[in-house]
């Protein structure tokens, strides 16, 4: 495999890096969240390289494609099964992002700070 | 109404499992498609006995919560949250197919978030919550990352097109299976690994079970990090190893129960105690699953003593948890030191805190002890003598201190602050004593839940019948 | 920076101008959810927005008196239980849970009204997500609020 071909999957990985270090890294409540945010979405985005083929068409089934034949549209039509999963799992993702925020609020209510070195009573 | 709907998902999830109990698998087609394209929900004996079990605790907890949650605000959401919790666990461990096993993973992790963080008037579990959020969240990306490298490698998402194309090598063109697999099944083992709080990965389950309200942590503990366990089961058998995972797992479990016991030991807070004898447990049902995957006839008996101990730990937790709720409940604090003698004042509440501590520690009489005896038998017999005989440490060591969590709070002299103390109100008394007779039950009369756990084990290592079931 | 009584003159104005464009392509979406990409999911976050950016142009008070909290609350809740009742008519007539049928005529490939009960998944999904970034979006700025 060239570089060329693997080139999205590297920047999807070097994403997540990126997001595994700020959740890792970070003191801040913010932060952490944001790296959860590019963490997903460099997981999202893998996701979506799998399905992608050069130069294909949208897996929709109308008048065009039955000219073609179904022989070509099998051949050219992006594969619809990542996206809908993707779709899911952005979802999800949104899902755990907003409950995040909010107790990132709750704390931020309580404490009035969001630092992780300020807050953190809990023993570890 | 919440009792209501779990109580009818407990009798569905025990006609199911009369159902496998013959033998059949039952396949349910979701809006008609068959299997590698729609997704299905595949019941064999494993799934049914786990999901019994779920259903039972939050059944049990779900009564519970009439009396301890009395007083407090916006308990519409809570039994809200505490069913979709119910509804994911469900999900993960009925369906067929992995990406919606993630789906209804996240279902049940976001509620757990947002019960851990009910009391959000207090600090402790608004930490605790985010803390499991960050965890929770990035290991199920990761386990995102290794169903889209599996999806990469062999086209489809149901478990059982899975195993059947791996077993028969169709790869998709320009894949190598020899670095793919490793590194997805490394990932989704990540994952699961962090829901279930194996060692590395265990630090968010002592603040967020703590934080909790008692009954929730009683479901956490008993039923939702198992969810993690069965994932982890399943995950293992239908992808073909070509590592030797069983010892990796080995010393993972022995890791997890050490850790666990260790700390437990030193903690004063009660709850705290307890999650972390969580984790310990965890580890003896990793030991279990270690020797299955071993392989041979003690495959077959580890398989059956960790899933027997996943029923036990499950029976015994969540029975300890309510307790330990019961308790703080009537007390106010969680600290040990302020709770000396606490049973002199509740008599009824003493006897099942002693019935489920006997059986924690693997005292004879109770079913503690079959599962771990059983464990630690399989363990020898697959020729694993030293995981064995750190077991066999471990739980002496377990047995130490809940010796001395029976004799803070029973056998030493109450303290005076403690003299309005009273038992709490019979709807918080009856799923506890439940709990507290089944263990006795089977503790004494262990055959038929052997006979289940068995049966359970068997339909996860037929393999055949589940593709063949699930693609039909 | 959105303030109580909302922004300039001017993003008021686009932001009543656009507002029924895209309310327009929200329900060409959801309509069009079996045919083309996109569905109940899309529509739902694109009507939602409508109302985010109207929030943003016009200020929390406005938005809320016309549609309320509780209001969101209620149609939410309708949104989830006529999915699950539309699950349930699959389960009945379709003996598969979730199965897609007829409850109109089938028509041709490619027309509006041609995907039988998917349809109605599509608009209940409409409701549902766009009642719940409502009310996310209000209990966000609530928090904001209370926060001052």
């Amino acid at each position: 495999m060239s570089f060329e071909a693997n080139f999205p999957y590297i920047v999807c990985m070097l994403l997540v890096s990126i997001g595994l270090y700020c959740i890792l890294c970070k003191k801040n409540l913010i932060k952490i969240i944001l790296g959860f945010i590019i963490l997903s979405d460099g997981v999202n985005l893998f996701f979506i390289a799998l399905g992608y083929k050069a130069h294909g068409i949208p897996p929709i089934l109308h008048e065009e494609t039955f000219q073609h034949g179904l022989e070509y549209f099998y051949r050219a039509a992006v594969d619809p099964l990542p996206q809908a999963f993707v779709l899911t799992a952005i979802v999800i993702s949104m899902g755990v992002v907003t409950a995040a925020l909010a107790l990132a609020v709750k704390i931020y209510q309580l404490y009035g700070t969001l630092e992780t070195t300020k807050i953190r009573r809990l023993k570890h | 109404m919440a009792v209501g709907a779990s109580a009818a998902t407990m009798a569905m999830s025990l006609l199911l499992l009369f159902e496998t109990l013959k033998g059949n698998i039952v396949v349910h087609k979701m809006a008609g498609w068959s299997a590698p394209v729609g997704i299905i929900l595949v019941v064999d004996g494993f799934n049914a006995f786990i999901a019994s079990i779920i259903v039972g605790v939050v059944l049990a907890a779900a009564v519970f919560s009439i009396g301890y949650m009395r007083g407090e605000a916006s308990l519409n959401y809570y039994y809200a949250l505490v069913m979709l919790m119910l509804g994911g666990m469900m999900g993960v461990v009925l369906t067929g197919d992995l990406f919606n096993l993630f789906v209804f993973l996240e279902v049940m992790s976001i509620s757990a978030y947002g019960l851990v963080a009910f009391k959000s008037y207090e600090m402790e579990p608004l930490e605790a919550s985010f803390k499991y959020l960050i965890m929770g969240g990035t290991a199920t990306t990761i386990i995102l990352l290794g169903v889209a490298l599996i999806y990469g490698a062999v086209g489809t998402v149901n478990l059982a097109d899975i195993a059947c194309r791996l077993r028969s090598g169709s790869l998709l063109p320009g894949v190598s299976g020899s670095l793919v697999l490793p590194v997805s099944l490394a990932l989704l083992v990540t994952g699961f690994g962090l829901k279930a709080a194996v060692f590395p990965l265990h630090t968010w389950l002592p603040d967020a079970h703590p934080a909790a309200p008692s009954p929730i942590s009683a479901i956490l503990s008993g039923v939702t990090i198992k969810v993690g366990v069965y994932a982890l089961f399943r995950i293992l058998f239908v992808i073909p190893l070509n590592v030797d995972f069983a010892f990796a797992v080995a010393v993972l479990s022995v890791l997890t129960m050490t850790v666990g016991n260790v700390m437990a030991m030193l903690q004063t807070d009660i709850k705290r105690l307890l999650a972390f004898s969580s984790i310990a447990n965890i580890g003896y049902i990793l030991l279990a699953l270690s020797v299955g995957l071993s392989g041979g006839t003690y495959g077959v008996y580890g398989l059956t003593s960790g899933l027997l101990h996943v029923l036990n730990h499950a029976i015994m937790k969540g029975l300890l948890f309510l307790t330990a709720g019961a308790i703080v409940h009537a007390a106010g604090t969680r600290n040990l030191e302020e709770l000396v003698g606490i049973g002199h004042r509740m008599k009824a509440t003493a006897i099942i805190l002693v019935i489920g501590v006997l059986a924690m520690a693997g005292v004879p009489p109770f079913n503690g002890f079959i599962s771990e005896f059983s464990i630690l038998l399989a363990a020898l017999g697959a020729g694993m003598g030293f995981f064995a005989a750190l077991m066999l440490a471990n739980i002496l060591l377990a047995f130490s201190y809940y010796l001395r969590l029976l004799y803070i709070l029973v056998w030493q002299a109450p303290r005076e602050s403690l003299s309005t103390v009273r038992d709490p109100s019979p709807s918080m008394i009856l799923p506890m004593s439940v709990l507290a007779s089944l263990c006795i039950v089977f503790g004494v009369w262990p055959q038929p839940v052997l006979m289940l756990s068995h049966h359970a084990a068997l339909s996860l290592l037929n393999l055949n019948g589940y593709i063949a079931a699930s693609l039909s | 920076m959105p303030t109580e009584k909302g922004m300039s003159l001017i993003v008021r104005t686009v932001a009543r101008l656009l507002a029924p464009v895209m309310l327009l392509v929200a329900a060409y979406i959801v309509l069009h959810g079996h045919i083309t990409h996109g569905g109940g999911f899309q529509g739902g976050v694109l009507v939602s927005c409508t109302l985010l950016l109207l929030i943003i142009a016009f200020g929390v008070d406005y938005v809320e008196a016309k549609v309320t909290f509780n209001f969101g609350q209620v149609f939410r809740s309708a949104g989830a239980t006529a999915i699950i009742l539309v699950a349930l008519v699959g389960l009945v007539f379709g003996f598969w849970f979730f199965k897609n049928v007829g409850v109109y005529p089938y028509g041709f490939p490619g027309e509006v009204f041609s995907a039988g009960s998917l349809t109605l998944y599509n608009l209940a999904e409409m409701a549902n997500v766009s009642a719940s970034f409502l009310v996310a979006f209000y209990v966000l700025i609530r928090f904001r609020r209370r926060g001052k």
